[in-house]
C-alpha cells in the first residue's frame, strides 16, 4: 500500500479500530496488540482493498481478529463466544479491567457494560458498532458483511437482552 | 405483559419500542405507541430503561489509540525516524524514500539530456541557453549527489542501529537477566554470597 494512502487510512480509522477491539475484548493490552496487527495487515494487503471501503475492511478484520483471540482465551476464561444459533454461551468472569475503567462508575453503567460483555456474537459487535461507535445500519452492514435486515434483527435482539439483563435495576432507573 | 391498553397489546408495543426511539415508525404508528406508553406503566418503565441503556452506551468514550501502537506500526512499515548527530530521534528531516528520489533524479536527468540533444540539433545556440543548460546540469548533478549522500547516511544509521545499538541492548538485557530474577528482584551475587554455614553468626 502506498505510504500516503496508508497514513491517511490510519489517521481516519485507527480510533475506531482500537475502540472496537477494546470493547469487544474488554482488555486494553490485547486491544493494542490487535490494533497493531490489523494496521500492519492493512499495510501488507492494502492494495487488495477498495479505497472506498477501507473503513469497513478495517472493522471487519478487527472483529475477526478479536473473535480469534477470544476463542483462544475462552478455554481458560469461559467467555461467551458461541454462535447465536446454538444459544449455549456461558458468561465469563471479568478477568481484566478494560474500557470500563474509563467509563462512568454508575451502578447502571457497570451493569450495562457487564451485560454488553455477556452478549453473544454477532449481536455484541452490532450493538457496539451502533450504540457505542454510532455507525449507521449501512456502515455496520458493510463492516460485518451482513444484510441490513440481519443488522436490524441483531440490534433488536441485543437491545432486548440488555433490557432483560437490567430489569432488576429498573426500580433504580425509574427513581432517577 | 400480554394485556391490552388502548387497543394495543404490550407485546406489540415492546417490539416497536426501539424503532420508536430510533424514529423509524410512521407518524401515526409512533403516536399510537407513545399514547400506549403514557398510560401503561409496564411499557413506560421499559421505555425509560431502553432510553437509559442507550444513553449509557452512547456515553461510553471512543478510545485513543496509544502512541506506542502507532509508533510501532510506523516503525514496522518502514517509516523510521532518523537519528541526529547526538543520536536522538529526529523527524525534522522529511523522510523521502530513496527510490522516489532516485526516480525523480533519473527523470530529471533524462529530460535534461533530451533537452540538450534538442539544443544540439539547433544550429545556433544562444549564450543564454548555454548558461541555462549549464545551470540545469549543475542542479541535476548536485541533486544526484544529495540523493547519494542521503542514501549513504541512512545506510550508516541502519548499520549503526543494527550492529551497535542492538548488540549493546542485547548485552545489557543479558546482564540484567543474570542479576534479576523473574520477578525483577535482584539476585545475590554468587561471588559474595556466603555458603551454608558461613557468616551465619
Amino acid at each position: 500500500m502506498r505510504r500516503l494512502a496508508f497514513d491517511t487510512a490510519v489517521s481516519l480509522h485507527e480510533r475506531r479500530v482500537f475502540t472496537l477491539a477494546a470493547y469487544l475484548l474488554d482488555d486494553r493490552q490485547e486491544a493494542e496488540d490487535v490494533t497493531q496487527e490489523v494496521l500492519l495487515r492493512l499495510w501488507r494487503r492494502g492494495h487488495e482493498v477498495d479505497p472506498a471501503r477501507v473503513g469497513a475492511w478495517l472493522l471487519r478484520v478487527t472483529r475477526n481478529a478479536c473473535i480469534d483471540l477470544l476463542r483462544r482465551r475462552r478455554a481458560g476464561a469461559g467467555l461467551v463466544l458461541v454462535d447465536e444459533k446454538t444459544e449455549q454461551g456461558r458468561r465469563a468472569p471479568q478477568t481484566t479491567p478494560g474500557p470500563e475503567a474509563l467509563a462512568r462508575a454508575s451502578e447502571l453503567g457497570d451493569r450495562i457494560r457487564c451485560a454488553l460483555a455477556a452478549l453473544s456474537e454477532p449481536i455484541r459487535s452490532v450493538v457496539i458498532l451502533r450504540e457505542v461507535q454510532g455507525l449507521s445500519y449501512q456502515e455496520i452492514s458493510d463492516a460485518l458483511e451482513m444484510p441490513l435486515s440481519s443488522v436490524r434483527v441483531n440490534l433488536h435482539r441485543g437491545r432486548r437482552r440488555l433490557r432483560e439483563e437490567l430489569k432488576e435495576v429498573r426500580d433504580h432507573v425509574a427513581a432517577c | 405483559m400480554s394485556r391490552r391498553v388502548d387497543g394495543l397489546s404490550c407485546e406489540n408495543v415492546l417490539v416497536r419500542l426501539e424503532p420508536l426511539i430510533d424514529g423509524e415508525l410512521s407518524v401515526d404508528e409512533a403516536a399510537a405507541i407513545s399514547a400506549h406508553i403514557e398510560i401503561c406503566s409496564t411499557c413506560s418503565e421499559e421505555s425509560i430503561l431502553a432510553k437509559r441503556i442507550r444513553a449509557e452506551l452512547r456515553g461510553l468514550p471512543e478510545l485513543d489509540t496509544p502512541d506506542r501502537v502507532l509508533s510501532a506500526v510506523r516503525w514496522e512499515t518502514g517509516d523510521r525516524p532518523s537519528l541526529d548527530r547526538a543520536g536522538r530521534v529526529s523527524r525534522l528531516i522529511p523522510q523521502i524514500p530513496i527510490r522516489t528520489l532516485a526516480a525523480v533524479a533519473a527523470v530529471l536527468l533524462i529530460a535534461l539530456i533530451g533537452h540538450l540533444r534538442q539544443d544540439r540539433a539547433v544550429p545556433e545556440i544562444s549564450d543564454k541557453e548555454v548558461l541555462r543548460a549549464t545551470i540545469e546540469t549543475k542542479l541535476a548533478l548536485s541533486y544526484l549527489g544529495e540523493v547519494t549522500r542521503r542514501a549513504e547516511r541512512q545506510v550508516r544509521q541502519q548499520v549503526f542501529i543494527e550492529k551497535v545499538v542492538s548488540t549493546a541492548a542485547h548485552g545489557i538485557s543479558r546482564s540484567l537477566e543474570w542479576t534479576l530474577d523473574a520477578g525483577g528482584r535482584e539476585l545475590p551475587d554468587p561471588v559474595s554470597t556466603p555458603k551454608n554455614g558461613e557468616g551465619s553468626s
